[in-house]
């Protein structure tokens, strides 16, 4: 169960399941939609992988994940991405400084 | 795998059968009344539904049919295990909280009207792909 809270702390990794939902997807469609190198992503896909939340298949050359949520790791992807975990605030609000009058 | 579903299958008919007369004996040494039994079985029956549908959409389709036909085959599969999942955790909790009189008809209208939804899904999702199997340029 750890390994699942690890691999849905990460918004890149929830917005993989989000995708996923649609369809299967193969790896390349997927890191399409990322702005971070192939290794990255492929390192993205292992941890999903092996928290057991995707599958993935090959044919030939080509390497397809299905999504393998149960409805608990559903509930728990929903949670996560409500309450923004793993994600910094979009706007940092500097902080207030107040000046003494001297 | 196969035998792997069937020994938790089997560990999970023989733990509600468990529960069952254990709770029977507890009936019969005065230790609970026999509404708490009856109570007590079908809640236990309800969770064992919500903990099995929530391993229905971890069946992934095999490699063998198409990329649109794995969507749907998904969409479907999600859906009926948060349907049963719910029901399963409604039918527990119409037994353990509402009025006998109630709960009978109240717990077989929630996984009834659970089910009835699941079969409509996924009549009209073999309908689509048989549709777009006969007509491919759709």
């Amino acid at each position: 169960m750890n390994s699942v809270f690890k691999a849905l702390a990460d918004p890149t990794r929830r917005r993989v399941l989000e995708l996923l939902k649609v369809r299967p997807m193969t790896a390349g469609e997927l890191s399409d939609q990322f702005p971070v190198s192939k290794p990255t992503m492929s390192a993205h896909f292992t941890v999903l992988r092996e928290a057991d939340l995707v599958e993935m298949t090959r044919a030939g050359k080509t390497i397809t994940y299905h999504l393998k949520l149960s409805v608990l790791e559903d509930a728990l992807l929903g949670f996560a991405a409500a309450f923004r975990v793993g994600t910094q605030p979009e706007e940092a609000v500097p902080p207030i400084s107040i000046q003494e009058k001297g | 795998m196969k035998s792997r579903q069937l020994i938790y299958g089997a560990l999970g008919g023989a733990a509600i059968l468990g529960a069952a007369l254990a709770l029977k004996w507890a009936q019969h040494h005065n230790l609970v009344s026999a509404e708490f039994v009856q109570r007590g079985v079908l809640v236990i029956i309800g969770l064992y539904l919500a903990v099995y549908a929530n391993f229905i959409p971890k069946k992934v389709p095999g490699l063998k049919i198409s990329p649109a036909r794995a969507a749907k085959v998904q969409a479907a599969s999600r859906l009926n295990g948060w349907l049963f999942c719910l029901a399963g955790l409604g039918y527990a909790a119409i037994w353990a909280f509402a009025p006998l009189g109630v709960a009978g008809t109240a717990s077989v209208a929630v996984v009834g009207g659970a089910m009835a939804v699941v079969l409509t899904n996924l009549g009209i999702c073999v309908f689509a792909i048989d549709r777009k199997s006969a007509n491919p340029a759709q």
